[in-house]
C-alpha cells in the first residue's frame, strides 16, 4: 500500500461521535495516515464529495437532514467509486446490516468497536471497493462486448442453448426465450444434424477437430442460412459448455456458389476464354483455349502475353489498345498454335471493370473458324472457277464466233477470277500471235499453263500480278488458281481440238457430199451413155440373127451377142433401180395391188423367156400393200425369177410366187417367197445375203462367185427399204433340189387390206 | 406407105439404125431431129402430122419429156413412144402425156411390137 494518507469524510454532525473516531483510529496505533475532514450534514457531504475525492466515507445514519438509510440511498453507493461505512448504534445493528445489502462496504458499532477493526474494515472496504469497480468493469466490457458483437455468441451446454447475445436473435429471428427453450438440433437443417452432433461429442471428448465449419440452419421464417461456426470449449455454471461464435455466411456462400457456376461455365465453355491483367498477362484460360491452341500444360500458358498467341503480334497490340479505349473489341485474327501451324480465330474481348470503374482485367472468347474460313475460301474459290468457265462457255456458245475471238475474250475475262483482279493482267500466246489484256505487262510474279491441243503443246496462258502481294502456294498465286489456270488451258485446248475437229468434218461432210453427187452423175452419164451404145449392138446382131441368109453358126454367135448385151443392159437397169431407191428416202407410201404386181412381174418373166416352157403360180392373201419404194416391187420380183431362170439352164422350170401377211407378236410384215425348182444355191453363198452382212462385202462376194447381179442388187433394194431378203432351200436340208428367195417387209414398211 | 413416124434423136448411130428398123419394117420416117428445140419446131411445121413420134429423152436444149409436153399442147392425139436409156424416166414420160416407154438397148422385135400397137398395124400381146 502506498505511503499517501487516507483520505477520509466522515459525515457525522455529533462532535464527540467524530472524536471518537479520532479516538479509536489512535488507539489502533496504526502507521496508515488518515487525512480526515468531517461533514455535519447530508448537504454539506455532496459538497465536499464535489469538491474533491475521498478514498472512504464514513457515513452516520442519523443526520439532521436525512435519517436512516435514505442518506446512504443520497449518497448513491452502488455508483459511487468511494467506499462507504455506516455508523450506527448497537441498538440499530440492523440497520447497517441492511446498508451493506443497499450497497456500504460495512457498518460499525458506535461505542463498541475497537479501532484495530475500524481501521481493517475501512482498509478491506476501500480494497473491496476496488475489486467491486473493477469488477464490474469487466462486466461492463464483457457485456458490451457480447450485446454488441457483430458475431453471433451463445453458450451451448447439454444440447441446449445457456445464453445469447442480441446478434444471434437477429440472425435466427427467434427471441432469447424460443432459443433457450428447444434442442439446439431443432435450429439445424437437417442434412446437418448428424455432422454437428458428430462434431459436438468430439469436441467434448477433447479431440482435435476444426475450429471452424460451416452449416445450415433454419430461421423462423423457415429461410435456410448459412453458417460458419467456431467453438471452444468452457464451463458454464461450473459444468462443461461450449462457447460458439457464429456468422452468417449465406451472402459469402450464395456468392461462392455463383462463382463455382461461373468457373464452371467458364471451364466447360466451348468458347476458349482467357483472362488477363490489364497489360495482357494470361491469368486464366479455359480448356477449349488450350485445345484451340494446342496446348497442354495450363501452368505453361498462364503468365505468358497474350501477343504471343498470334502470328502477327502487333495485331493482336492494337487491338488490346482498342479495346482498353473503347471496353470492347472483336475481330478475326490468325493464331499461332504451339505447333506452328494457324488458324483463323475470331475474338470477341471486353474489358472487365471493378466496381468503382477502373480496369482490372481483360476477357476474350475465341472461336476457331479455320474450317469455316477454309470453306468460304473454297466456295469462293469454287465460284470464281464456274464464273470462269461460265463465260467461257457463253463465249464458245455465240453464233459465228472465231477461235481468235475466243482467246481474245477469254483473256478479258480472266483476271476476274484471281484474287487481285486490279492487278492481274493475262495473256494468251497462240499459234504465234498474242491476245493479251490491255494492261499485260510481264512481271516477276507469274502463273502459267499451257495450251495442248491432242496432247501437243500449242501456246500458253499467262496471268502477271503488277504489284508484289503475300506469299501463297506458288509465289502470291492460291492453289486454286493454279488448277484454273490449269483447267482453263485444258479446257481451251478442248474448245481448239473440238473446233478443227468441226471444221474438218464440214469439210469431209461436204466432200462427202460432192462425192455422191459427182458420183450419181458420172454412173448417170455412164448407165445412159452405155445403154446407148449397146441399143445399136444389140439391134445389129439381133438383125443377123434375124436375117435368113445368116448361115446357122453364125446366127448362133449372133444370138449370143443379144444374150450377153441383154444380160448387160439389166444390170445397168439394176443398178439404176438401186441409186433410185438410195435417192428416195420419203416416197410416199401407196397403197398397190398386191396381186397385180404380182402377175405382171410373172407375165413379163413368161414373156422374156417365151421360148422356155415356164411354169408359175401366184398365191397372195394381201390385195393391197403399200411401202416404200413400192415401185420397185415389180422390178426386184422380175429381177429375181430372170435369175432363176438364167441360172435353171434347162428349159422347163417351175415358179411359184407367194406373198403371206404375217403376225408375230403385234408385228405385221409382208412375206414374200420366191420359189423355184432350180439348181439351188450353196449354202456358203446364202450366208452373204444376210442383211446384217456389211454391203460392200456384199458386192464383192455376188460378183466375185458369179450370183447374178440382179439378186445382189436386189438384195440391196430390199435392205434400203428396211425388209430383209435370204435364201432358203426349197426342200429343206437340200440345197441342191431348188432355192426359196424369202422377202420379208416389215409393218411400217407396207399396208395390207 | 406405112406409118409415118417423126424420130427425135441425138445419138447419130441410133438415129441410123431407126431409118433401118422402120423401113424394115415398113415403117416411113416423117423426119428426124437432133435436139429438143429443132423437133418442138419440125412438129409444129408438119402437116399432116406424123402417126408416131420416138422420143428420146437426153436431148440438147430441151429434155423429151419438155418436148412430149409441147407436143402434147400442140396435138393432143399425138402418140409418143419413148425410147430412153434411163429407166427412171418412165413415170415422168408416161405423165407428161407419151403413150407408151422402152428402155434402150431394146429387142428390135420389142420396138415393132410397141410400133404396131400405137400404128394399129396389129394388136400388142
Amino acid at each position: 500500500m502506498s505511503d499517501d494518507p487516507i483520505r477520509m469524510l466522515i459525515i457525522e454532525d455529533n462532535p464527540a461521535d467524530v472524536r471518537l473516531v479520532s479516538e479509536m483510529l489512535k488507539e489502533s496505533r496504526t502507521t496508515i495516515r488518515f487525512d480526515v475532514a468531517v461533514a455535519n450534514s447530508l448537504a454539506s457531504a455532496l459538497d465536499r464529495l464535489q469538491e474533491m475525492n475521498f478514498d472512504v466515507i464514513l457515513l452516520d445514519l442519523g443526520l439532521p437532514d436525512s435519517q436512516g438509510l435514505d442518506s446512504l440511498h443520497s449518497l448513491n453507493p452502488e455508483r459511487r467509486k468511494t467506499p462507504i461505512i455506516v455508523l450506527t448504534v448497537l441498538q440499530d445493528e440492523e440497520s447497517g446490516v441492511k446498508a451493506v445489502a443497499s450497497g456500504a462496504q460495512d457498518y460499525i458499532l458506535k461505542g463498541h468497536t475497537e479501532g484495530t477493526v475500524l481501521v481493517r474494515s475501512i482498509r478491506y472496504s476501500i480494497e473491496r471497493k476496488h475489486v467491486d469497480i473493477s469488477l464490474r468493469e469487466s462486466e461492463e466490457k464483457y457485456r458490451m462486448l457480447v450485446e454488441g458483437a457483430t458475431e453471433a455468441i451463445m453458450v451451448s451446454q447439454g444440447g441446449i442453448l445457456r445464453m445469447v447475445n442480441p446478434m444471434v436473435i437477429a440472425m435466427t429471428g427467434f427471441s432469447d426465450q424460443e432459443l433457450m427453450s428447444k434442442p439446439l438440433q431443432s435450429f439445424f437443417h437437417p442434412d446437418d444434424r448428424v455432422m454437428l452432433r458428430g462434431l459436438h461429442k468430439r469436441r467434448l471428448r477433447g479431440e482435435a477437430v476444426p475450429t471452424r465449419h460451416a452449416f445450415r440452419l433454419i430461421a423462423k421464417d423457415g429461410s435456410t442460412k448459412w453458417m460458419e461456426i467456431s467453438g471452444v470449449s468452457t464451463k458454464w455454471e461450473g459444468r462443461p459448455a461450449t462457447l460458439n461464435f457464429m456468422a452468417d455466411i449465406t451472402d459469402r456462400k450464395l456468392a461462392e456458389e455463383a462463382l463455382q457456376l461461373k468457373d464452371l461455365a467458364i471451364s466447360s465453355s466451348i468458347n476458349a476464354i482467357a483472362i488477363s491483367d490489364v497489360s495482357g498477362n494470361l491469368i486464366d484460360v479455359n480448356p477449349a483455349f488450350l485445345k484451340i491452341w494446342g496446348q497442354e500444360d495450363r501452368q505453361e500458358v498462364l503468365g505468358r502475353s497474350v501477343l504471343s498467341f498470334w502470328k502477327i503480334p502487333d495485331q493482336a497490340q492494337q487491338a488490346i489498345e482498342r479495346l482498353q479505349v473503347h471496353g470492347s473489341w472483336s475481330g478475326e485474327m490468325i493464331g499461332q498454335r504451339k505447333d506452328g501451324t494457324q488458324i483463323d480465330v475470331q475474338v470477341s474481348a471486353n474489358l472487365v471493370r471493378d466496381s468503382s470503374g477502373t480496369p482490372v482485367a481483360l476477357m476474350a472468347a475465341f472461336m476457331d473458324i479455320t474450317e469455316r474460313k477454309r470453306a468460304e475460301h473454297d466456295a469462293n474459290e469454287r465460284m470464281k472457277e464456274l464464273r470462269a468457265f461460265y463465260y467461257l462457255a457463253e463465249i464458245v456458245a455465240r453464233e459465228g464466233i472465231t477461235l481468235e475471238e475466243i482467246y481474245q475474250e477469254l483473256v478479258g475475262i480472266l483476271p476476274e477470277s484471281w484474287q487481285y483482279p486490279e492487278i492481274t493482267c493475262a495473256r494468251i500466246v497462240l499459234g504465234g500471235e498474242q491476245f493479251r489484256t490491255k494492261n499485260y505487262r510481264e512481271s516477276a510474279w507469274k502463273q502459267s499453263a499451257s495450251i495442248k491441243v491432242n496432247n501437243v503443246a500449242r501456246g500458253t496462258i499467262e496471268i502477271c500480278y503488277l504489284e508484289e502481294r503475300p506469299e501463297e502456294y506458288e509465289g502470291p498465286f492460291l492453289k486454286e488458281e493454279r488448277q484454273l489456270i490449269d483447267a482453263i488451258g485444258e479446257r481451251l485446248g478442248r474448245i481448239i481440238e473440238q473446233r478443227v475437229a468441226e471444221e474438218a468434218l464440214v469439210k469431209r461432210t461436204g466432200e462427202a457430199e460432192d462425192a455422191k453427187v459427182k458420183a450419181n452423175a458420172y454412173f448417170d452419164f455412164l448407165a445412159h451413155d452405155i445403154s446407148n451404145l449397146l441399143t445399136p449392138v444389140m439391134a445389129y446382131a439381133e438383125m443377123i440373127s434375124f436375117d435368113a441368109e445368116t448361115p446357122g453358126p453364125s446366127k448362133r454367135k449372133a444370138d449370143r451377142i443379144v444374150g450377153q448385151m441383154r444380160r448387160a443392159s439389166s444390170f445397168i437397169l439394176s443398178l439404176r433401180r438401186l441409186q433410185d431407191v438410195e435417192l428416195l428416202t420419203q416416197e410416199r407410201m401407196e397403197p398397190r395391188d398386191l396381186g397385180m404386181i404380182l402377175d405382171q412381174a410373172v407375165t413379163r418373166v413368161k414373156a422374156e423367156y417365151e421360148d422356155k416352157r415356164i411354169s408359175a403360180t401366184v398365191v397372195h392373201a394381201a390385195e393391197q400393200v403399200g411401202f416404200m419404194g413400192g415401185k420397185h416391187l415389180e422390178d426386184i420380183i422380175v429381177g429375181i425369177l430372170e435369175n432363176s431362170v438364167e441360172a435353171a439352164e434347162r428349159d422347163d422350170l417351175a415358179l411359184e410366187v407367194k406373198a403371206t401377211l404375217v403376225r408375230e407378236n403385234d408385228h405385221k410384215s409382208l412375206m414374200l417367197e420366191l420359189t423355184d425348182d432350180g439348181p439351188g444355191i450353196k449354202d456358203d453363198l446364202k450366208m452373204c445375203f444376210s442383211v446384217s452382212e456389211d454391203p460392200r462385202k456384199r458386192f464383192a462376194v455376188g460378183t466375185h462367185r458369179g450370183v447374178a447381179s440382179s439378186l445382189v442388187i436386189g438384195s440391196a433394194i430390199v435392205s434400203q427399204l428396211g425388209g430383209e431378203l435370204w435364201i432358203e432351200n426349197r426342200i429343206p436340208g437340200d440345197c441342191s433340189k431348188g432355192s426359196r428367195i424369202v422377202i420379208k417387209f416389215p409393218e411400217e414398211g407396207f399396208f395390207g387390206t | 406407105m406405112g406409118p409415118r413416124v417423126f424420130v427425135v434423136e441425138d445419138d447419130k448411130q441410133v438415129l441410123e439404125l431407126y431409118s433401118v428398123i422402120l423401113k424394115m419394117y415398113g415403117y416411113e420416117i416423117a423426119g428426124f431431129a437432133l435436139d429438143g428445140k429443132e423437133a418442138v419446131r419440125m412438129f409444129e411445121a408438119m402437116n399432116p402430122r406424123p402417126d408416131i413420134i420416138i422420143m428420146d429423152q437426153r436431148l440438147p436444149l430441151m429434155s423429151g419429156v419438155e418436148v412430149t409436153k409441147e407436143i402434147m399442147r400442140m396435138d393432143p392425139g399425138a402418140k409418143v413412144l419413148f425410147v430412153s436409156a434411163d429407166a427412171n424416166s418412165r413415170e415422168s414420160a408416161l405423165s407428161s402425156g407419151a403413150t407408151d416407154f422402152v428402155v434402150k438397148p431394146f429387142q428390135i422385135k420389142d420396138l415393132i411390137t410397141r410400133l404396131d400397137a400405137l400404128s394399129g398395124k396389129s394388136a400388142p400381146r
